[in-house]
């Protein structure tokens, strides 16, 4: 059973799990009904990975559009939103997402 | 807004092979929103590797008729198929979720709302559900949901 989650301020708190961040979760990972982990989505390919804290696995954050990103070599290159990058592939201005 | 959509299919997992696929309308974006995974088999302790992947091409696969959640809801424009599937094009590094599942569990990723993985309204154009690598050849039962 997922806990109940308060949005509050850009925090979100999880009722009974003392868990805080300041970044909202682009999703969850639920193991037999449980919330056993977060995932995050980068601000630039819109790909989500699931944190796992103390891994050492390098993120980056852009302070063009102020997302989180994957850490991918073309994410971190420049700055070209999730959405952009839609509306390019979809006019056949880019070859890929 | 849309309606909320969802397909099941069940394929057995292997190297490098697509569960389910959802393909792309042209009129309007999917936005898959939700993932569940468990199997029909007698439990076991076999480790698969999963990563949901994008296509330029779909496979020829079986069609699977998507379900509203809402029975109020119009038809869904996008459409699924489940595998085995011959003749795909698979996008390469495109995995936009990589995660390992044990099959005694059932997994779920639901996506926050305005963080699903989009698929684009481009023609065949197809977001799946792939099996990387798997320990044997267990069913995999999975429903995608999305919203269109």
């Amino acid at each position: 059973m997922i806990r109940t989650i308060e949005k509050r301020q850009g925090f979100i708190v999880r009722a009974g799990q003392n868990i805080q961040q300041n970044r909202i979760p682009g999703g969850f990972v639920v193991i037999d009904g449980q919330v056993k982990a977060d995932g995050m989505q980068c601000g630039h390919c819109g790909g989500h990975w699931i944190v796992q804290p103390g891994s050492g696995i390098q993120r980056g954050f852009c302070l063009k559009c102020a997302r989180v990103t994957c850490g991918g070599a073309e994410c971190e290159r420049e700055c070209v939103p999730y959405e952009k990058r839609l509306d390019l592939y979809e006019k056949g201005l880019r070859d890929h997402i | 807004m849309g309606g909320s959509y969802n397909a099941p299919g069940v394929t057995p997992a292997g190297t490098n092979l697509t569960i389910m696929e959802v393909i792309a309308a042209t009129t309007v974006r999917g936005r898959l929103s939700d993932i569940v995974i468990g199997s029909k088999d007698t439990p076991n302790d076999i480790a698969t590797e999963f990563s949901i992947i994008r296509g330029t091409v779909s496979g020829t696969g079986t069609a699977v008729t998507p379900r509203a959640n809402d029975p109020a809801e119009p038809s869904a424009q996008l459409t699924a198929k489940q595998g085995t599937f011959t003749g795909q094009t698979k996008t390469a590094n495109s995995a936009m979720l990589d995660f390992a599942w044990n099959q005694r569990t059932t997994f779920r990723y639901p996506f926050q709302p305005g963080q699903e993985i989009v698929i684009p309204a481009t023609s065949d154009n197809w977001v799946g559900l792939e099996s990387i690598g798997s320990g044997s050849t267990p069913s995999v039962n999975a429903t995608l949901t999305w919203i269109e």
